[in-house]
């Protein structure tokens, strides 16, 4: 599923639209599900979500593309933040705000 | 921790703040039944590696597969929504080890669960899982560990450092036997160090580890005694990860340089509880339904006890696991890799137990393949002759209800057997210390007690120490020390039991 997923996908970014209606019309609604899931991770995995709060979205949203390179970018401001950044690529979520640090000190904390 | 620690603690951090973002590997979860997660994403997660819902509790990944991995939710509360965040620590299972936990009842992950709060100080964190200590690491085992049954030291003597199997069916006394070693363990016989002892009960009633548990306070073991619990109303994942807690605390023992001894209690529920565990994560079920590795999971459990060099500090642990069999089939799946993983096994049986031999050890099918050479010379010398005269009796015990047909030396042998049985015959909770073991074997196994009468064995066994303690103190003095007793000391002995035993015929 995960490659029919991908093959969902041309190079540049847009729907295959060969592929998806095939897949539309031949697969079952079990496989169905299955698919709609494959599609969202590989959507994630193109995709790189950036909330931002301060900063203007050109500065940073340069500077993350520099980072991942071939990739479509989805800038949008989280004032619940506080203050930073945080970036998700696929599973790899990297946090730079001023909340992901508080909930960090507080994890640690609690631990203690 | 009081307040004004905490406000500190949040002071000097704040003041430290150092904010350099923090990279996760996160997935959601996709399903969730019989605490088993099924989650998308964590495509940097590793076999063994835990990983955190959002809400802070804690996951074991236990498969991973192309699309989704597998997690085991450790934790009783299995209330997960569909779609809650998780993401990868980087971390393995540890648990918190250190002398605080001496006296108390804890769960796999080091909870308390004796009702008393619980505060370990100065530890360690230990992994579960472990890679067992390699061959150069080790040496060979050589010092005894003196369960105080006669039966056990006497025909399967278990050393530091072994595995040592106990397998029998329900009620012929397993637990009782190594209740009796760990209590046993509160004296120094030899003057060998102190052992270290952890109990890991395994899918047992509550009430069963509360009486086991209260024996050991009432005879005051539990000060050098770890209890590790996973009863039988847990979740399978706590059964399966308790002997692995249970044999990390043992380790730490061990890489001190002590003595450690760990009982697993027993192995069956634990296969079962892996088994349980594989049919919820949908891998191939072979033999029995158990899962193709269930040969692994005991051999890398057992494998890690081990007797140090002395490089490696000379600490040692020792491994009791127990099985439990159905209709006494020893050759049934389970019973038959755990014995060819181990050391050695001491089998009891149910007609023995029924017709009143306790400990029921069947000496036929017991074996300890080490242990022999870590008996003290004293009872290396009394033991060898106990044991021929004992595989005598035993090979012609079938013959002894035609008794009036036999020859008078068939005739005497059988007598002498049926003492040695008799003195091998011992209560509950009350183990035995090298000397007395000595006197009592060496009694039987050269005839001594020939002409005291069966039913007058048992008082002969409680008064005679008493009696060579009194008026003969120089000779248990020499035999105490475990070195081989000389012609002359064979003699002294021989002549004082004799005379004893004169008086209670």
């Amino acid at each position: 599923m995960n490659k029919l997923a991908a093959l969902t996908f041309t190079p540049e970014g847009e729907i295959n639209e060969m592929v998806a209606s095939l897949a539309l019309s031949n697969l079952r609604r079990s496989q169905l599900k299955s698919y709609l899931a494959a599609l969202r991770r590989e959507m994630r995995r193109r995709r790189v979500y950036v909330a931002l709060s301060g900063g203007t979205e050109s500065e940073v949203g340069g500077a993350v593309g520099e980072r991942y390179p071939g990739k479509e970018l989805a800038v949008y401001r989280d004032d619940g933040l506080g203050a930073g950044v945080k970036i998700s690529a696929g599973d790899d979520i990297t946090d730079a705000s001023v909340m992901g640090y508080l909930k960090e000190l507080l994890g640690e904390i609690s631990k203690e | 921790m009081k307040a004004e620690d905490l406000v500190r603690q949040i002071e000097e951090k704040l003041l430290g703040a150092e904010v350099r973002p923090s990279v996760a590997n996160v997935g959601h979860v996709v399903s969730v039944g019989d605490g088993i997660i099924r989650a998308d994403g964590l495509s940097r997660a590793g076999y063994g590696e835990l990983v955190e819902l959002s809400d802070g509790r804690l996951g074991l990944v236990m498969s991973l597969d192309e699309d989704f991995a597998s997690i085991l939710l450790l934790s009783e509360d299995s209330k997960v929504p569909e779609g809650m965040e998780l993401k990868t620590t980087g971390t393995l299972l540890s648990l918190r080890v250190s002398d605080d936990l001496f006296g108390r009842v804890i769960d796999p992950f080091g909870g308390s669960l004796d009702g008393r709060p619980l505060s370990v100080t100065n530890y360690t964190a230990v992994p579960l899982e472990r890679i067992a200590p390699g061959v150069t690491q080790r040496a060979p085992v050589e010092v005894p560990l003196k369960t105080g049954i006669k039966v056990v030291d006497a025909l399967t003597p278990i050393g530091r450092g072994q595995r040592q199997l106990i397998v029998g069916d329900r009620n012929t006394g397993k637990t009782a036997l190594v209740v009796d070693t760990i209590i046993n363990q509160r004296s120094r016989d030899l003057d060998l160090p102190q052992v270290v002892c952890v109990y890991c009960a395994i899918g047992q009633k509550r009430g069963s580890i509360a009486r086991t548990v209260a024996k050991l306070a009432e005879e005051r073991a539990m000060g050098y005694t770890i209890v590790v619990a996973a009863s039988s109303s847990t979740p399978a994942a706590m059964q399966y990860l308790a002997p692995f807690a249970a044999c990390a605390i043992g380790e730490y023992f061990m890489e001190k340089g002590l003595d450690a001894l760990v009982v697993y209690d027993d192995l069956s529920k634990h296969a079962w509880a892996y088994r349980q565990l594989s049919l919820l994560l949908r891998r191939p079920a072979g033999r029995e339904a158990y899962p193709g590795d269930i040969f692994y999971l005991h051999s890398r459990l057992l494998e890690r006890a081990a007797k140090l060099s002395k490089a490696k500090g000379g600490g040692s642990l020792t491994a009791l696991p127990i099985i439990e069999t159905q209709a006494g089939d020893i050759s049934a799946y389970i019973p038959t890799n755990v014995i060819s993983i181990t050391d050695g096994q001491i089998y009891l049986e149910t007609d023995l137990f029924n017709a009143g031999q306790r400990p029921a050890v069947n000496a036929g099918l017991s074996v300890s393949r080490v242990g022999g050479k870590a008996q003290s010379k004293s009872f290396r010398q009394v033991s060898g002759l106990m044991r021929l005269e004992l595989a005598q009796y035993q090979s012609l015990a079938a013959f002894s209800q035609f008794g009036s047909d036999l020859d008078e030396a068939t005739q005497k042998r059988i007598n002498r057997g049926k003492r040695i049985v008799e003195i091998l015959k011992q209560p509950q909770f009350s183990p035995l210390g090298d000397l007395e073991q000595v006197i009592s074997i060496h009694a039987a196994g050269s005839g001594l007690l020939d002409d005291v009468p069966l039913e007058k064995i048992a008082e002969f066994e409680s008064r005679v120490m008493d009696h060579l303690n009194t008026s003969h103190p120089d000779l248990c003095r020499k035999i105490k020390g475990g070195a081989r007793m000389d012609d002359a000391t064979v003699n002294e002995l021989n002549e004082a039991v004799a005379a004893f035993a004169k008086t209670v015929r």
